[in-house]
């Protein structure tokens, strides 16, 4: 990665990630269906993704707040019909981003200990391969050499350590039915991977 | 095909391709792929950001003793006032195992406008972040020391005479050995609050000195002026009902009352009428709530209330 983007991503695990599971907690009580919180989520990453710089922004909790609720905003804006409840919880948003958390407090060093907890908790081939790649910093294919399977393989197991991860951390339970739905094939079906 | 990709499999090529870029220098067709993937759509970009930044979370955690793993306290139901309390333990707990490296280094802390955080430090002491805050704290053998830069903290100094506690702000310094004070630093004018024990404050460029026991403040203007020490328990302990995230008024004026709640706020209070504004309160509030003050005062006072953007204008009419 180059310096900046290595900058800018280490910024959101540090200071957006950890927050995640709070914004997706208060859009379930504000009556937000699993896929709809996916969606808002999502959104929010994107707008955090197009910023120019991060240096303006002081509390990466706020920030997360607050553009989710634009997110949100935004969406009630579209709906013809709003529910009462949500905008409700619009206005208490307010609150909720600038109350003392618990979490913001911990986060970091706890967090990173959650991280480790989540590894540690992997399932066992995804462990071995994850833990190979991140803390022995092999290369893929010694990996799948090592283990006599295919790169492929290898590269799809660390992904789903990552979703795992990712899931344990943010409350997001896409990582539990991704075993069950078909590997993605990011490079499309006719392409072989190159080595 | 369906038409909108379901997040889910958003999320899952994102983790795909963050492994993967993160495995090593992308060959230059594959760089063009990743580059064509994340252009088909703009939510790619942000997954694509999430699952990168998972995965540097990852490497930090790495850099932790792995012996330190603990079992993260249970959160109990509790209100939000007994959650405080919480915070501290978990952070406590969550600090145990990584002590000897936080003595050696310069910490940074920092709050937002209306953030109050605990930050229990690595001796035993809790410091406690007053909104929008930057303090320094190194630990070395012989001593701790806290430099408030902006803003305000109230600490809880854990008791070690090998070690004493000293807090600089604006050119004073304040030497305490298990103690409770907070210290609040704007401009020129640095405040002193002691709450518990026995503070010993000093300049660097005079040789004032003054001693100041609980129940005390010592405001100190601007460096040239001699200390002033003053006796006023109750209002210590009002003034420092932010760390509950409350504000006590007292007979104050509603013009004080209204900069206090600014201090914390992106919603600010105006009242543009000095007859209004010098009429004076008592009660209990939340910092973070304005609204909720604005709205009392109305009746209170006979007032009325214009929002106009993030401004809550108060006048009589």
């Amino acid at each position: 990665m180059a310096e900046p983007r290595a900058k800018f991503v280490a910024w959101v695990g540090a200071q957006i990630l950890p927050h995640e599971g709070d914004v997706r907690r208060w859009l379930s009580r504000a009556g937000w269906s699993r896929d709809e919180i996916d969606d808002i989520v999502q959104d929010a990453y994107c707008r955090i993704a197009a910023l120019a710089s991060v240096d303006h922004i002081q509390n990466g909790r706020a920030y997360l707040f607050q553009t989710t609720r634009s997110v949100v905003t935004d969406r009630l804006r579209q709906a013809r019909v709003v529910s009462l409840a949500r905008t409700t919880e619009l206005a208490l948003m307010d609150v909720l981003d600038h109350a003392p958390s618990a979490e913001r407090v911990v986060a970091g060093r706890l967090e990173l200990r959650r991280v480790q907890a989540v590894i540690q908790a992997l399932p066992e081939r995804c462990r071995t391969i994850f833990m190979m790649r991140r803390v022995d910093g092999l290369s893929q294919r010694e990996i799948a050499q090592r283990l006599g399977v295919t790169e492929n393989v290898v590269e799809a197991q660390a992904a789903r350590g990552l979703r795992l991860i990712l899931s344990a951390l943010t409350g997001d339970d896409g990582a539990e039915e991704a075993a069950s739905r078909p590997q993605p094939d990011v490079r499309g079906s006719t392409r072989k991977r190159d080595r | 095909m369906s038409e909108v990709q379901p997040a889910r499999e958003i999320d899952d090529e994102a983790a795909l391709w963050a492994v993967r870029s993160d495995a090593r220098e992308l060959e230059p067709n594959t760089a063009a792929e990743l580059a064509a993937w994340l252009s088909g759509d703009p939510r790619r970009q942000g997954a694509y950001l999430r699952a990168q930044a998972a995965l540097s979370l990852v490497d930090r955690a790495r850099a932790l003793p792995s012996d330190a793993l603990r079992p993260e306290p249970a959160a109990p139901a509790l209100p939000r006032r007994a959650l405080l309390a919480w915070g501290i333990g978990g952070a406590a707990a969550a600090m145990g195992g990584a002590g000897v490296l936080l003595n050696l280094r310069t910490e940074a802390f920092t709050t937002g406008l209306g953030e109050i955080r605990r930050a229990p430090l690595a001796d035993g002491t809790q410091m406690i972040l007053n909104t929008d805050s930057a303090l320094k704290v190194q630990f070395t053998a012989r001593r701790r020391q806290v430099d408030v830069l902006r803003g305000e903290a109230w600490f809880d100094v854990a008791h070690d005479t090998q070690r004493p506690f000293v807090v600089r702000a604006g050119g004073t310094r304040f030497e305490a050995v298990g103690t409770a004070f907070s210290v609040r630093q704007r401009g020129e004018r640095t405040d002193l609050q002691v709450t518990d024990g026995m503070v010993a404050a000093s300049r660097s460029d005079s040789d004032q000195r003054a001693e100041v026991p609980a129940g005390h403040r010592l405001t100190i203007a601007d460096g040239g002026q001699p200390f002033v020490v003053t006796p006023d328990p109750a209002a210590i302990r009002r003034s420092l009902a932010w760390r509950q995230g409350e504000l006590v008024l007292d007979g104050e004026t509603l013009a004080e009352a209204a900069a206090e709640f600014n201090r914390y706020n992106t919603l600010k209070i105006v009242v543009e009428d000095p007859e209004l504004g010098g009429e004076r309160l008592v009660g209990l509030f939340r910092t973070g709530d304005p609204e909720s003050f604005v709205t009392s005062v109305t009746k209170l006072l006979d007032a009325e209330v214009r929002r106009e953007g993030e401004t809550l204008r108060l006048w009589r009419p």
